[in-house]
């Protein structure tokens, strides 16, 4: 009796195992990382895209942005890298050229959805390499100026002025005002991210077309470079004595009227300074022939060693959809890649959120080689030597300009 | 049943036993070492005569052969000639300021006039147990202009503090302080150690021909420490040269590349920049002027008879 009960549970077993099996086979599943705050809130979003997709089952892993980019190269190194991932513009042109992501360009070219058209040219850019689109945009950042509207309204200005000249003369009168004791803002010495948005807005680039070689002794890099000069030359931002009060204190306490950054301070000044709640705004960046501002962000990538790639762009198409870019918004906070997003009611019409979205029209990514790197560590030092007064800008530019020549050699 | 019989070991398997049993057990440390450590050493010695970058790293058909030529580059580069001044600077301060104030440290616990030992003993030592992030943390607080504990109390005795990690000239002394309070307490608790194992006889002798402290520690005490000294003299140079950590979360090789020490630019060449041949080079140079130095401590070593 008992043996002829183990038959049957065994026989069970093997069914239930089989049908398990069965079902296992006929779904696709890919294996998707996500970062930070993205790879932990992105699951109701999967279930969706699950529900949708029967035949697709999505594995999600949330990984923290700081053991990232080490997990993805060894993962890429040992040719097991998950099917799709989320990847940061500057990482692109890294991976890419170790060959570890797959081309996109005839998924797209295939696609209903997705088209270059859609996407903000500067952060459609950053998966272009070398002709190739191995990217595409999911979430984009731009940097814009914060600024303490009290402060400058006390100095005479209803909002931050908009050209370079004006916002220099405005940095002066607050200075001023404050009887020498406060800034208007703080421009660290070696900041390359402020050099090439200021080199950008100047019409100016550091490298030549193409990437090839260096084109920093142009006079548009080189009176960008003596605009950031000379605020260090007049003392209206602190100079490299009084330059490490926290930027984020500093504008809580109004020791700096304005700073330049990301859309991820509205949160945090919200959550973190409620006593100046009201009392500050987001604006474009000051224009000189254009406003051009830095582009970040993250790109939906997929792997070379993937074996899903088709249920792969179906999840990258997905998330690209306009009410998806908006709800994704709702969670994380994160600024929709996709143009149509920003005619949404969430975003359309709110003060904090819509300069972004103006911004994101006139925006640039730093070049996709893998150099970049290295440039940028050239530009902090020889940014730093002129203002610590070691070398002229003249001479700290010709330096830069051997330096770029060098490594792109 | 019948009574199990032992039986003995065929030759075969006496012979397996006498020689190569125990090999096999600690076969787990030398194949982990092999692996870990004997084969990459020589994989980054292979690497450091290739211009292996980003481009080759997943696909090796690309990588090409270079000969000295990273070793020739390494020495016109300028920032490889200031991480070198930088890294020497550190270690000539770091070691001298840490050996004094590890012996003295360790002078004063080893008195009998010292109660509570065991706390001071601990409390020394926590230090070099601290993860250096923490460490770092408190001390670019510690550091930090206007707002800082230092520039509070310099200020009360109406010194104007720098902008320690900003300003070129203050930032590698900032290191230092940090590495010198990190670093003592370890040091200490083995100059303790030496200064226990010198018999008490010596002490008793000098005693009764009328001996002085200073005498005594002229006479005794620092010619019995010479040991100690020594062991302690070549691994607090090897551990200077070999600075990374302090720079790297401190000031990340700045202000105008003040801080950059040798290990520090290799990190950032072999895996910010890529250029893994290039920063293999940089680790082969590092590692000759660590022997080099090493031989030469070896040389001089003191020779004690008791």
């Amino acid at each position: 009796m008992i043996k002829m009960r183990y038959k049957v549970l065994v026989c069970l077993i093997a069914l239930a195992l089989l049908a398990q099996t069965s079902t296992v086979y006929a779904k696709t599943t890919i294996k998707m990382w996500g970062m930070g705050a993205e790879g932990e809130n992105l699951k109701p979003m999967l279930k969706e895209f699950e529900a949708l997709n029967p035949d697709i089952k999505v594995e999600l892993q949330a990984i923290p942005w700081g053991s990232a980019h080490e997990k993805l190269l060894v993962s890429v190194a040992g040719g097991i890298p998950p099917d799709i991932c989320q990847l940061g513009t500057t990482w692109m042109a890294e991976f890419a050229f170790m060959g570890a992501l797959h081309p996109l360009d005839d998924l797209v070219a295939k696609s209903a959805q997705i088209n270059k058209e859609n996407y903000f040219e500067g952060s459609w850019k950053t998966a272009e390499i070398e002709g190739h689109i191995y990217g595409i945009p999911w979430y984009v950042d731009t940097r814009l100026i914060f600024y303490r509207t009290d402060i400058f309204k006390n100095a005479g200005y209803d909002k931050v002025p908009q050209t370079w000249d004006e916002l220099k003369e405005a940095a002066k009168k607050i200075r001023q005002k404050s009887n020498n004791e406060n800034f208007a803002w703080q421009i660290i010495p070696g900041d390359e991210f402020l050099f090439q948005q200021l080199v950008w807005a100047n019409g100016g680039d550091i490298l030549a077309p193409d990437n090839k070689g260096s084109a920093v002794l142009s006079p548009e890099v080189q009176e960008a470079f003596d605009y950031m000069y000379s605020y260090f030359k007049e003392h209206i931002v602190p100079l490299k004595k009084e330059a490490s009060i926290d930027v984020f204190t500093g504008f809580q306490t109004g020791y700096y009227a304005m700073f330049i950054s990301g859309p991820w301070n509205v949160a945090m000044l919200k959550a973190k300074a409620p006593d100046i709640d009201g009392k500050w705004a987001v604006a474009p960046m000051p224009k000189k022939k254009k406003r051009t501002s830095f582009v970040g962000g993250s790109n939906l990538v997929i792997f070379k060693d993937s074996k899903n790639k088709e249920a792969a762009f179906k999840l990258i198409e997905f998330f690209n959809r306009p009410e998806n870019q908006v709800k994704f918004y709702q969670i994380v906070s994160a600024l929709p890649s996709v143009k149509k997003a920003w005619e949404d009611p969430v975003l359309k019409g709110n003060p904090l959120v819509e300069p972004f979205g103006e911004q994101m029209k006139d925006v640039k990514a730093p070049p996709t080689i893998p150099e970049w790197e290295e440039i940028a560590f050239k530009i902090q030092l020889r940014m730093a030597e002129a203002l610590y007064g070691m070398k002229t800008t003249n001479q700290a530019l010709q330096d830069l300009d051997a330096d770029i020549n060098k490594i792109l050699r | 049943m019948p009574q199990q019989q032992y039986k003995r070991p065929g030759k075969f398997r006496l012979w397996m036993r006498k020689y190569y049993l125990p090999y096999l057990f600690i076969s787990p440390f030398f194949i982990l070492f092999l692996v870990f450590t004997v084969i990459p050493v020589f994989a980054s010695l292979y690497l450091s005569f290739t211009d292996c970058n980003i481009r080759s790293l997943l696909d090796w058909s690309r990588l090409k052969m270079v000969g000295f030529e990273n070793y020739k580059e390494l020495f016109k580069d300028d920032i490889f000639i200031a991480c070198l001044k930088n890294t020497f600077y550190f270690a000539f301060v770091n070691v001298p300021v840490i050996l004094c104030l590890a012996l003295t440290a360790g002078l004063v616990l080893n008195s009998q006039y010292m109660r509570i030992k065991g706390v001071f003993r601990t409390g020394y030592y926590i230090p070099s147990i601290t993860t250096i992030v923490a460490v770092a943390v408190m001390f670019r607080w510690l550091y930090a202009y206007k707002f800082g504990l230092l520039y509070w109390l310099l200020s009360l005795v109406g010194i104007n503090a720098p902008n320690f990690l900003v300003e070129p000239n203050w930032a590698m002394p900032a290191i230092i302080g940090l590495a010198v309070w990190k670093g003592t307490g370890i040091n200490a608790i083995i100059y303790l150690a030496g200064l226990q194992s010198i018999p008490e006889t010596f002490y008793d002798a000098a005693k009764i021909d009328g001996a002085g402290a200073v005498k005594v520690f002229r006479h005794i005490t620092w010619p019995l420490l010479k040991p100690t000294t020594f062991y302690l003299l070549v691994m607090l140079t090897i551990g200077s040269l070999q600075l990374f950590e302090e720079p790297f979360m401190m000031t990340g090789g700045g202000p105008l590349n003040r801080t950059i020490s040798v290990a520090l630019y290799l990190y950032k060449q072999s895996f910010k920049f890529f250029n893994v041949g290039y920063g293999a080079a940089i680790s082969y140079v590092l590692f000759l002027i660590i022997l080099v130095i090493t031989i030469v401590q070896y040389i001089y070593r003191p020779r004690v008879e008791y």
